[in-house]
């Protein structure tokens, strides 16, 4: 980092940086203070219909038990975990409600 | 100093007097600007070049850095200087450049959030305010709704400058409801700083991933462990990681972190503390959900792989197990090497992609991986343009898709690409594509509908070429296909999709997977009919409303050309236009009326007959009458109707349509002969009842009829009986039929009515009622009944059918309805009416007055008796009630409508003697329990019979005498009202209606008024009508039927032979005495 610029001006970069920007309407990285985020709509959540489809896709796990056994709880564990993370969104309205792309 | 002045400037810190020393030097400033940026180019290079932990935040710092000084460098002069490496480039149209105004202040702190060790650390701050207390920290976690967590004390902040702010905190788990709604807005968001903001948005993404399903678990252990050696144990526990995470939506985030979040961490990297605090939320979300979920067992120290491993399954949710060092570490890295191709940081990415089936029927799958050249590569190309670790990972992702796909495995000539078969696509297509997506790979697949689409049987007529007829008689050559939703099949379009495993067709542009069992369905269809190359314009319309058999789950679509394809077009796509101010007609129709007068004029244009079936109460007369009226001056019309509505129809039409000729030809005194034909040549429209019309059918056939009018058709729905075969040799251009109830005791009833008007067209009674019960069963929409189903399917065409339930049409009523019937008399009732008139001025009169008129009124009630029934007269009267009285056969007539609707009515009368008989006797008549409320019952009989028959659902009548019955009851479960017999008192009369009509009533209120014409029942109407004059005497004011001489009674009292209806024997019409063929 350039040493000339270690003197007042840093310090309020610093500050400003510690602080981040209050306005969500200022983007980020320009005047009035250090970065922060902006608060753009969060994009609706929408779950997932084959919770275990990435676990699955892995292979069965490299434990020393019989496969199709891991692979059935590991399966009920997913489908409890994503229907936890699907109660957190819809009790705060971030689910995607409309309907998946086919016949209107 | 001036330099300084540059540097505040830049980041938006400059104060007023460091603005003014850079506006009085614009070039010092300039030069300065682009030194500072060339030098921090420099430092980025340097740092670029670097290694270390601390290498990413420099260069993080050192972007922005370099980012706000060519900002303000292009904002005053234009020039944009590329990054390092890159050539210096001008920007054409930068503005000037312009100062800003002095940062804003901020002095009131925010409720703030830092991150330490799993726990949300809150306090109050803010730049330029002072660190917050316990009491702001508590007052902002209120405004941000954030009391329900049960927040600790925790040590205080610093805070640049040197001073520290209270604070608390808590497990992220218990904050993280809070924090997602925060990060939904769901929660207020003004008192909350950047610092919670930021904390709220990795909460948001880190819930989207494990609702995406990409986490995996891997074990972590504790440092510390007990025993030694190779017997050495500790701690260990499951966590969940995120998996698949973006990498650029990581770096973004990582970009914007306040330093406030990382303050209580020693040394804050923004990349690693995100990366942290995700793991963090991901983990506490997936173990939320795995706790619910019963552990399989497991031992309490594992030390052979097996148990381990067991403990690991029963250790997803989190809790702690004691393990092996050596084998849990060992487990450990195979999970994490297992979970590399989701976890590693990769660009490397698989696209899956479906072709449309080629000429030979094959569906080209092929894979290309993404990330290893700039545009998507064949997998074959990838591995040679990719090496080293990037290869791994190419194989690793191929391994991946393999898995969940197969059929990829297949020896082919390259790696990533196979030909399906149309099963194995339709698989892909409606069932693994999703699997692939869910697994995060990009997928791309034809489009497809998932609605299993319906056939129907379409009939294509076209007009035969020689045809010379028209309307029903018109040939039509006709093709038959089937439909799936838009996809047309003939025979042999089936066959060949009926032949393979997973039909599956291209439906506007989406394939469509079409059931076996429907295949084999159409076919069958088809084949059936392959031998009906033409029908007639009947036939045609007759399979085009379902009575010649429905088939694949409905009637045959019609179309092409010709007068029934027309037919049905005009009905059913365009209905008639609604004719709401019909030329003639005096007053306003009602726009269900309007309709129906529409309707009325299509059947015209058609050439066809049509069932007019709107509900009693409905207003059938004028509107009927309007159509008449419309269509003056082309023939008489003859209306055929029952005979206590045969004076209703004379009074409407004078009261409507004043312009038609209106005659009536009824009772002993009517025209006989040549005078029939005479009286119907100088009439628009002729009244007649049904015996009358079927006693000078001789003369009335030779007429030639515009129109035929059956009101109340349910009279001839025995098509056998004598007034049926009677009217069917009437000549008319066309026929019409009313009706409230055209299903009475089943659709064999419909089928004589709609064979009346249009003979021959609607096919033979019992296919007809198969059929058409059919078409009723199969529409499920409707849970009126099979009944009603079926007058819906030939609604608009060959009937018109309006209820009061059409919540249109009962807000359209007014709440209650006035109706006057008149009634006719036998000859019995004629005779005993005149016997008594005789007696009473054979006898003489009284002298005094109150005597003469306690004498009149005892004749006058004992008349109303008369009026009402001989046996309400005659005291010790056992002979059977059928057929002695016009006002009986009118009441039975009115509760058979009733009934047939399903509703529920009430009948008042003076006599409670006569009640009791009536009751009982339409008890017999009806099937039904009608009982009779007077009082002599006691108290708690007439309380028993009120709430029996408020509660009672479906058809139901009760009997009341008028002074028992006529104030202080609820009686809101009927809609009718008859008042059997009349009295002086209009108030006595509406009470007895009001029993009906009041508070609590949901549907119109019809009161039906029964009147004996020519007889003291119309005086009693002129009297409540508030008339002076009572058959022609006019009396004077303040006097009474007392004051009248002899003469004057005779006049008041004696039957008026003119006005008398004479009651046809029997019953009146309808009457049946054959059962129906």
């Amino acid at each position: 980092m350039s040493k000339r610029r270690r003197s007042s001006g840093g310090r309020r970069a610093a500050e400003a940086k510690f602080w981040g920007r209050s306005d969500p309407e200022v983007p980020s990285g320009t005047e009035g203070g250090g970065p922060g985020p902006a608060q753009p709509a969060p994009t609706p959540i929408r779950p997932s219909p084959e919770p275990s489809a990435l676990v699955r896709s892995l292979g069965p796990p490299p434990l020393a038990v019989d496969p199709a056994v891991a692979e059935r709880h590991l399966a009920a564990v997913y489908e409890e975990a994503v229907r936890a993370a699907t109660a957190l969104a819809a009790a705060n309205g971030l689910l995607d409600t409309t309907a998946a792309d086919d016949d209107p | 100093m001036f330099e300084a002045a540059v540097a505040a400037h830049a980041i938006g810190v400059a104060t007023a007097e460091e603005q003014e020393l850079l506006r009085a030097h614009p070039d010092e400033w300039t030069r300065v600007l682009r030194r500072f940026v060339f030098e921090t180019d420099d430092a980025l290079a340097s740092a670029l070049r670097s290694s270390g932990e601390e290498r990413e935040q420099v260069v993080t710092d050192l972007l922005a850095e370099r980012e706000r000084l060519s900002r303000v460098l292009a904002e005053r002069t234009g020039d944009v200087i590329a990054g390092v490496g890159a050539p210096e480039t001008r920007s054409p149209t930068a503005p000037p450049p312009s100062l800003p105004g002095p940062a804003p202040e901020r002095s009131a702190p925010e409720l703030q959030a830092s991150w330490s060790d799993g726990r949300v650390v809150v306090w109050a701050g803010g730049p330029g305010a002072p660190a917050g207390s316990v009491e702001d920290l508590d007052r902002l976690l209120s405004r941000a709704e954030a009391t329900a967590i049960p927040w600790e004390r925790h040590s205080p902040v610093p805070l640049p400058g040197g001073s520290n702010a209270e604070a608390r905190s808590a497990p992220l788990s218990q904050t993280l409801g809070w924090l997602v709604g925060l990060g939904a807005a769901q929660v207020p968001v003004a008192s909350a700083g950047p610092s919670v903001r930021w904390l709220a948005q990795v909460a948001v993404w880190a819930t989207r991933l494990v609702a995406e399903g990409r986490m995996v678990p891997v074990v972590r252990g504790s440092a510390t462990s007990s025993g030694g050696g190779r017997n050495a144990t500790s701690r260990h526990r499951v966590r969940w990681v995120p998996a698949l995470v973006e990498r650029e939506q990581l770096a973004n985030l990582a970009a914007v972190m306040p330093g406030s979040v990382g303050t209580l961490q020693p040394t804050p990297q923004p990349d690693a503390l995100l990366r942290a605090v995700m793991a963090a939320t991901v983990d506490a979300i997936s173990r939320a959900g795995a706790s619910r979920l019963v552990a399989p067992a497991a031992v309490p120290e594992a030390t052979t792989r097996v148990e381990v491993s067991e403990a690991i399954l029963a250790g997803l949710d989190g809790r702690a197990f004691t393990a092996s060092s050596e084998v849990a570490g060992r487990i450990a890295e195979d999970l994490k090497r297992w979970a590399a191709p989701v976890t590693a940081s990769s660009r490397v990415g698989i696209v899956v992609a479906l072709d449309p089936p080629a000429d030979d029927g094959g569906w080209m799958l092929s894979v290309r991986v993404s990330g290893v050249d700039r545009h998507p590569l064949p997998v074959e190309h990838a591995l040679v343009v990719a090496s080293g670790a990037k290869a791994q990972q190419v194989e690793a992702q191929m391994r991946r898709v393999e898995r969940l796909l197969p059929a990829l495995r297949r020896p082919s000539t390259r790696r990533g690409q196979v030909v399906l078969d149309v099963d194995e696509a339709t698989e892909l297509m409606f069932h693994t594509g999703a699997l692939l997506a869910a697994a995060g790979f990009e997928v791309y697949l034809p489009k497809v509908s998932r609605r299993r689409p319906r056939p129907q049987l379409r009939l294509h007529a076209e007009t035969a070429g020689s045809a010379p007829q028209v309307g029903i008689n018109q040939l039509a050559d006709v093709r038959w296909s089937v439909l799936f939703d838009d996809l047309e099949l003939d025979a042999a379009g089936i066959a060949a999709l009926a032949a393979e495993a997973e039909p599956l067709v291209q439906v506007r542009g989406r394939w469509v997977h079409i059931e076996r069992a429907d295949l084999v369905a159409a076919a069958e269809a088809l084949a059936e009919r392959a031998a009906i190359t033409q029908l007639s314009g009947a036939a045609l319309l007759r399979h085009a409303v379902g009575l010649e058999g429905s088939v694949l789950g409905g009637p045959p679509r019609l179309d092409g050309t010709g007068w029934a394809v027309d037919l049905l077009r005009g009905a059913r796509s365009s209905p008639p236009a609604p004719i709401a101010q019909p030329e003639g007609f005096v007053g306003e129709l009602r726009h269900y009326q309007a309709d129906a007068l529409g309707w009325l004029a299509f059947l015209d244009r058609a050439g066809l007959g049509g069932c007019l079936a709107m509900d009693m109460g409905l207003g059938k007369t004028p509107t009927v009458l309007a159509h008449l009226r419309l269509d003056q001056g082309h023939g008489p019309v003859l209306v055929v109707c029952p005979p206590a509505v045969l004076g209703n129809w004379a009074v409407e039409a004078r009261r409507f349509t004043p312009s038609l000729k209106v005659a009536t030809h009824h009772g002993p005194r009517r025209l006989s002969g040549d005078d029939i034909v005479a009286l119907a040549g100088v009439s628009d429209v002729v009244l007649t009842t049904y015996a009358t019309a079927v006693r000078d059918v001789d003369v009335l056939e030779g007429i030639e009829w515009r129109r035929v009018v059956v009101d109340e058709a349910q009279a001839i729905k025995n098509p056998a009986n004598e007034t049926a075969q009677g009217l069917r040799r009437l000549r008319s251009w066309s026929r019409l039929a009313l009706t409230g109830t055209p299903i009475e005791n089943g659709l064999g009833d419909l089928w004589a009515i709609l064979d009346f008007v249009n003979p021959g067209l609607v096919g033979g009674r019992s296919s007809f009622v198969e059929h058409l019960g059919r078409v009723a069963s199969a529409d499920q929409t409707r849970s009126s009944g099979p009944e009603e189903g079926a007058l819906q399917a030939l609604n608009g065409l060959l009937v018109f059918r309006r209820t009061k339930a059409e919540p249109e049409i009962a807000a359209e009523l007014p709440d209650k309805v006035d109706k006057l019937d008149h009634c006719g008399m036998t000859a019995e009732q004629v005779g005993l009416y005149q016997a008594v008139v005789d007696r009473l001025l054979a006898q003489g009169l009284e002298e005094d007055a109150n005597q003469r008129k306690g004498q009149v009124l005892a004749a006058i009630t004992a008349l109303k008796q008369i009026c009402d029934h001989p046996a309400a007269y005659l005291a010790d009267d056992d002979q059977p009630l059928t057929g002695r009285s016009g006002k009986l056969s009118r009441l039975e007539e009115i509760l058979a409508d009733v009934f047939a609707a399903g509703e529920r009515a009430l009948v008042f009368t003076h006599f409670a003697s006569w009640g009791e008989k009536l009751a009982r006797y339409l008890s017999g008549r009806t099937g039904r329990p009608i009982h009779c409320y007077h009082g002599g019952l006691a108290r708690g009989a007439r309380d028993q019979m009120i709430e029996e028959f408020q509660k009672g659902r479906g058809p139901g009548a009760l009997v009341l005498s008028i002074k028992a019955g006529g104030s202080g009851l609820n009686l809101t479960a009927a809609n009718h009202v008859v008042l059997y017999d009349r009295w002086w008192n209009p108030a006595v009369e509406d009470q007895a209606r009001d029993r009906a009509w009041r508070i609590g009533q949901r549907s119109t209120v019809v009161a039906h008024r029964l009147v004996c014409p020519g007889t003291v029942d119309e005086r009693v109407e002129e009297i409540v009508a508030g008339k002076r004059r009572i058959a022609g005497l006019v009396l004077p004011a303040r006097s009474s039927l007392g004051d009248l001489d002899v003469d004057q009674l005779r006049v008041a009292l004696g039957i008026n032979t003119d006005e008398v209806i004479e009651e046809e024997p029997g019953g009146g019409a309808g009457e049946d005495t054959e059962e129906a063929a």
